[in-house]
């Protein structure tokens, strides 16, 4: 038997070249979301993720001693400017994002810090072009405050460490157009939770990293009004201005 | 889609009592006084309270409906949206003040602030959203954020700090005799948009080059402003009183209350004088559009027309 040198797609039920990653994976989002229960298992899989880093973060705190983690940088502040795509199942297509975002830290030892950030979702990419004089459409506006911790390392044991892992839990509230059909609420509670990664572009003497490209993969659980829970997607990078 | 200035002086009740005892409310000692955090908090959750409870009783009792959400853009020319990004950036203020007092540092009093006033303004808008006379409005809510992020950037922008957005009041007929959109309703200060300025004053002494700063007096500004104007516009002929409702833009001398007052040792009074800094009070301006025209004490009108006539400008509000 010949060994086939392609992958099987599930939807077309016939081989693919690998070529065609790309549209085998919108084939496994496709079933993924046709699908109640592997819908979810992928959320379930967020929220065990997210307990298990919190965690993990807190036994790892608790073993360190008070020197060491002291040796982490935690900036005093933060801007941060993210660009990115949004998913909302109720609106189709994928909507460009921008999300400004403050952060300040709560602690001086505990790389904890709490954020404010406002989310610009447009119809489509039509609407990022400045130069026309059309009103701008948004298919989510909205503003989420929270707090995030960054899985700082401690830069005596990794003084060359650019890399950072964080999670970060808000709580806001977000505005929508009327949809097409099936009118699923229009205004909402949401609760984005965001797994993402720093990875610093400079640092300064002191291991203190200068700026940051930042990447974030957020999954919103929305409540809206008056109908049901929601879910919805963003894929954003960005970068992160911290001052000390 | 109204009240948001209802909510932001319902606010001020807590804020007066936490403020008996404050004198050092400016700090940014990093030490959390739980105490005052429980006061503070506690009288933010009671004033909350009192304020859903005096909604619920004046506007929304008897009038609920399902959740439904209304475009408003046209009402009041848009200039309600001004109104609705100051009650944002005010309710903010109130807020950052409270976790000042409590102990908090700036920064995360500023934040927790912004985030606290827009959470609170998107609340009463969601209320709104229940009640059957009017809806939520989504142009109201993203002044609302607009508001309160702007608070944000205000106090954590070096450059930003020189601004600050302020308000004024003029009673219209609207209220003093009663003449409403909606038959029946009786209306508020705060619906009475005719009587309402907004000012982005810009601190010129601090602005200006050190050498410079002995030529301007310190609590002396410029303000950009935007009033309603023929906001009130009823005719009985059954024409659109919409069609000539506008907004009119104006640049103004303004003063700061808080430099003008000397600081007190008295908590209550440090507290007034800082809050009062967000207020304008009657100064120079000059009308830009429409209209253009000088105010030799905004907004009293002086006009020689067969003798000298002193009196409101009508055409701010009808």
């Amino acid at each position: 038997m010949q060994a086939h040198p392609f992958i099987f797609d599930p939807i077309e039920q016939s081989y693919r070249e690998f070529s065609d990653i790309p549209r085998l994976l919108a084939s496994a989002v496709a079933i993924i979301s046709r699908s109640k229960t592997l819908w979810g298992a992928c959320r379930f899989a967020l929220v065990t993720m997210s307990a298990f880093c919190v965690g993990s973060s807190y036994a790892q705190e608790k073993s360190l001693p008070e020197l060491t983690i002291s040796s982490k940088p935690i900036p005093t502040e933060s801007w941060s400017f993210h660009f990115g795509v949004l998913e909302i199942p109720e609106y189709s297509g994928v909507h460009p994002l921008l999300q400004p975002q403050y952060e300040t830290t709560l602690s001086k030892v505990v790389p904890l810090t709490m954020l404010f950030d406002v989310t610009l979702a447009y119809t489509d990419f039509s609407q990022l072009d400045v130069l026309s004089s059309h009103r701008l459409a948004f298919v989510d506006y909205g503003f989420h405050g929270g707090v995030r911790y960054t899985f700082a390392k401690d830069r005596k044991a990794y003084p060359f460490t650019a890399l950072e892992y964080f999670t970060s839990l808000l709580f806001g509230a977000d505005v929508f157009p009327d949809p097409p059909s099936n009118d699923p609420g229009r205004v909402c509670i949401a609760f984005p939770l965001t797994f993402g990664a720093l990875y610093g572009l400079g640092e300064r003497s002191n291991f203190q990293p200068t700026t940051q490209l930042e990447f974030g993969l957020t999954a919103r659980p929305v409540w809206y009004y008056r109908q049901s829970w929601g879910f919805s997607y963003a894929a954003t990078i960005g970068f992160r201005f911290p001052s000390y | 889609m109204r009240k948001p200035l209802i909510a932001v002086l319902l606010l001020l009740l807590p804020q007066w009592v936490m403020a008996q005892s404050d004198s050092v409310a400016r700090n940014d000692s990093s030490e959390v006084n739980w105490a005052r955090v429980a006061i503070a908090t506690g009288g933010l959750a009671a004033g909350i309270t009192g304020l859903h409870i005096y909604q619920s009783n004046a506007w929304w009792s008897n009038n609920r409906a399902p959740f439904h959400v209304i475009e408003d853009d046209q009402y009041q020319a848009e200039f309600d949206k001004v109104g609705h990004f100051f009650g944002g950036y005010y309710s903010s203020y109130f807020f950052d003040e409270a976790y000042r007092w409590a102990g908090l540092d700036t920064a995360q009093s500023a934040v927790l602030g912004a985030f606290s006033g827009a959470l609170w303004e998107f609340y009463i808008e969601s209320e709104d959203g229940f009640a059957h006379d009017w809806g939520f409005s989504r142009g109201d809510a993203k002044s609302d954020i607009l508001g309160a992020s702007f608070y944000l950037l205000n106090n954590r922008i070096p450059f930003l700090r020189d601004f600050r957005v302020k308000w004024f009041y003029t009673p219209t007929t609207k209220v003093t005799e009663g003449k409403t959109d909606i038959p029946g309703h009786k209306p508020t200060i705060i619906e009475d948009y005719g009587g309402q300025t907004y000012y982005l004053r810009a601190d010129v002494h601090h602005m200006l080059p050190d050498n410079m700063k002995s030529y301007w007096p310190s609590w002396l500004n410029l303000a950009f402003a935007v009033s309603g104007y023929n906001i009130n516009a009823h005719y009985p002929d059954g024409s659109d009183n919409f069609a000539d409702r506008k907004k009119a833009y104006y640049i103004s001398l303004d003063y700061d209350m808080d430099k003008l007052i000397p600081e007190s040792s008295i908590g209550i009074l440090n507290f007034v004088r800082r809050a009062l800094g967000y207020w304008h009070f009657p100064a120079p301006a000059l009308r830009l559009s429409p209209n253009p025209k000088f105010f030799l004490i905004f907004p009293v009108s002086i006009t020689f027309d067969h003798g000298l006539h002193i009196g409101a400008e009508p055409s701010l509000g009808g």
